[in-house]
């Protein structure tokens, strides 16, 4: 019964996650401009050939990974590569925080579930703060993946033994 | 295990980079290394005053781009437009976008006047630019509707007479910009 559980968890999890980053991508691949811009928002100290690197790559990289995770494909991978993306939202949404930018996100378009733009619900979930404490629990998500898909391999080798 | 995981992530990583800058080169709204209208400013530093775009001394005024301020709502301008003002009008392009996404690109010469953080910029802009200035208000497309509010408070509440908005915004400039402006 626990390791049904377990599984099931893990299926609810990486379908949300799935699902978030397929939608993250398509507004991302659709506005590159605007996801540039959003990345130098945040004013990092980082070269500027880094950043648009970053924002030409970042928009396909959650891509393949949502629709990976959907497919159950790759699951232990993806989850990795998902954790260390986390690593540098939170460090950059921190930053901005720390630093007191009023800044969207940039993460979701929410008017593409017809929401306005100009809606308090669309200004305080697009705001660095709220999107510093969503990675975190994003982090935490992925985390568990990594967890249970590289651990359930060898509680089952261990089984059989 | 772990060599297998690292594989696909790199196998991964390498997808996104050839797809991404792929994609980008194809697309004509796509980012490009060297990107048009990119500003060397960088959003913290003084803002670039803009410049005003003047034609040569053709008085003629397009009697459909007549402002009327007595009303509240600004007229909106097609790219044709646009052109035609610059080359019958003073005029300053105004990006309404964030200050990243102006340093990420912007129609050369246009000056950056978000709409969140128009009550600290006001003072410099109204002291660069009298309230009989032509002014053009753009954002990013068609679906954003920064601009209008911005042309809107331009207008409405700072007094400026001849204010316009481009709805086109900068992806409009981007696909129907002349090679030559490129080079700007």
């Amino acid at each position: 019964m626990k390791a049904t559980n377990a599984i099931d968890v893990k299926s609810v999890i990486r379908w949300i996650l799935g699902l978030l980053f397929v939608w993250a991508a398509i507004s991302k691949i659709a506005e590159p401009q605007a996801f540039f811009g959003s990345i130098l928002n945040y004013q990092m100290p980082l070269p500027l050939v880094l950043q648009k690197t970053a924002a030409m790559m970042l928009p396909w990289l959650e891509l393949f990974c949502g629709l990976a995770l959907l497919a159950g494909m790759w699951v232990e991978s993806v989850a990795t590569t998902l954790t260390v993306m986390f690593g540098f939202f939170i460090i950059a949404t921190g930053q901005a925080w720390l630093r007191g930018l009023d800044i969207s996100c940039g993460c979701f378009d929410l008017t593409m579930l017809g929401i306005s733009e100009n809606s308090p619900v669309v200004h305080f979930i697009d705001s660095v703060r709220f999107a510093f404490f969503r990675n975190l629990v994003l982090t935490a998500m992925a985390l568990y993946l990594v967890i249970v898909t590289v651990r359930m391999p060898a509680e089952k080798a261990a089984a059989a033994e | 295990m772990v060599k297998l995981i690292v594989r696909r992530i790199i196998f991964l990583l390498i997808a996104s980079f050839v797809v991404g800058v792929a994609y980008n080169s194809a697309s004509p709204i796509g980012l490009r290394w060297s990107q048009p209208g990119q500003s060397e400013w960088s959003p913290g530093d003084e803002r670039p005053a803009g410049t005003v775009l003047s034609g040569a001394d053709d008085d003629s005024h397009p009697a459909t781009l007549q402002t009327d301020s007595a009303h509240n709502e600004p007229q909106s301008v097609s790219w044709d437009e646009v052109r035609m003002m610059q080359a019958a009008e003073e005029v300053v392009l105004v990006d309404a976008r964030t200050a990243g996404e102006y340093q990420a690109g912007t129609i050369p010469g246009a000056v950056s006047l978000p709409y969140h953080e128009l009550d600290t910029l006001m003072p410099d802009f109204q002291k660069r630019h009298p309230k009989n200035r032509w002014l053009i208000v753009f954002c990013s497309d068609n679906d954003c509707a920064t601009s209008e509010k911005v042309a809107k408070t331009l207008q409405n509440d700072y007094g400026f007479e001849h204010v316009l908005h481009f709805p086109g915004g900068y992806s409009e400039w981007l696909r129907r910009r002349a090679p030559e402006e490129d080079a700007q």
